[in-house]
């Protein structure tokens, strides 16, 4: 029952409950896995439903949700690299400064918190303290990081949708705080991840063919959410979520340009990585964008 | 019209139903073809209510389990026929051809 709205679990559990209830074998004590998948569907379409009636309520749904989860990303990677820091030492790269980074995976959790929470000035508070932070290790970086104003092209646009969410007259009277519960899962989830993709990179990092490396290893953080938002999109018929992959993807493809075009001097790194991850974005945010449209597109048959 | 609304609107035709009861006449009709899980029975109860098709009958606690009672409005009785009117026109198009006997 988790998958529906809490207003509407409110009104309804008991009788859905009762009605699985009667359904139930003697003894059984769990719904079997076709109820449980039914309950998780019927659970997002019913999500869906519910926020239809508003389509304005839609589109800032969809926008928030893309730029909390492209923080998320954020704040994935920063937590990577400071744990990379205290596990591995420093590495040859181009981020030295240990306390700078954790400093910031702090502050884009802060960040994350706040747009779950609808705090979208508190939120747009603390992305211009990561971007300076960002701007500090990268200024103060042994490789000396070319050209300056590129550094933050995925932060500009996710920052302009948080500024749309936070004051366009159009979008504000929606605002709406969610439950805690998404945000304090997503930074749960981050830290396990972590751990995870740190053990499995440390063991096959370069004995994995370029392109699995990129999907499985080296952006499980973007490929996994993004394919679960999907997932979610096409069950619930519900545009939101895709619309939210194709802001963080999006997003993430920016940061990925910037970078290709910011290191493409400096041989010594492997420019394939980062051509082939915009490559990889690009064509994922093409995917999300078009079952966003598909979606929103669809009316629900009775 | 889905086949599970097709058969969920069926159910009720007798009379209102709540959820199991729903459930085990759509069973019943459809000689054990349409099972449905409650997840989606009731989301195609609160379609039906949202185009007002079916509506509350009325509420009953039994054995400490909250009962609802679903039942077919004029507009949901129309709306069952004429898709059933459409489904036979579909099925005499093939059954009515000589080219379709076994």
């Amino acid at each position: 029952m988790l998958a529906y709205p809490d207003e509407y679990r409110r009104e309804r559990e008991a009788e859905i409950v009762g009605t699985l209830l009667d359904e139930a074998v003697h003894g059984q004590e769990w719904p079997s896995a076709r109820q449980i998948a039914a309950l998780a569907a019927g659970g997002l379409q019913t999500r869906a439903r519910v926020a239809a009636a508003t389509p304005r309520r839609m589109l800032a749904d969809g926008l928030r949700l893309g730029a909390v989860m492209y923080f998320v990303l954020l704040c994935a990677s920063t937590i990577e690299l400071s744990l990379r820091h205290t596990v591995f030492g420093t590495p040859s790269g181009t981020l030295g400064h240990f306390g700078l980074v954790d400093l910031e995976a702090v502050v884009l959790a802060i960040c994350v918190v706040a747009l779950a929470g609808a705090a979208h000035e508190i939120g747009l508070a603390a992305i211009v303290g990561a971007v300076t932070i960002q701007a500090i290790m990268f200024r103060d970086a042994p490789v000396p990081f070319d050209p300056p104003h590129l550094i933050v092209a995925g932060w500009i646009l996710v920052t302009g949708v948080v500024a749309a969410l936070a004051w366009h007259p159009w979008l504000r009277p929606l605002r709406r705080p969610w439950s805690a519960r998404f945000a304090a899962l997503a930074l749960a989830g981050i830290g396990l991840g972590t751990l995870g993709f740190l053990a499995v990179d440390a063991a096959t990092l370069w004995t994995t063919p370029v392109l699995v490396r990129l999907l499985v290893v080296t952006q499980p953080q973007l490929s996994v959410p993004v394919a679960v938002l999907l997932v979610a999109a096409v069950a619930g018929l519900d545009p939101r979520p895709a619309l939210a992959a194709t802001v963080a993807v999006a997003a993430d493809a920016a940061t990925h340009l910037q970078t290709l075009v910011a290191f493409s001097s400096y041989l010594e790194l492997p420019p394939v990585q980062y051509e082939l991850g915009t490559v990889v974005s690009l064509v994922l945010a093409g995917a999300a964008l078009a079952i966003t449209v598909v979606s929103a597109r669809r009316r629900v048959r009775i | 019209m889905r086949e599970p609304t097709f058969y969920v609107l069926a159910a009720l035709l007798d009379g209102p139903l709540h959820g199991y009861g729903i459930i085990k006449r759509a069973d019943e009709l459809s000689a054990g073809r349409v099972r449905l899980a409650a997840g989606t029975l009731y989301v195609a109860l609160d379609r039906l209510r949202d185009a007002g098709l079916a509506e509350v009958d009325r509420e009953v606690v039994v054995d400490g389990r909250l009962r609802r009672y679903y039942r077919l409005t004029g507009t949901g009785r129309e709306a069952l026929r004429a898709e059933a009117l459409r489904m036979a026109a579909a099925a005499r198009l093939v059954l009515g051809r000589a080219g379709a006997q076994p």
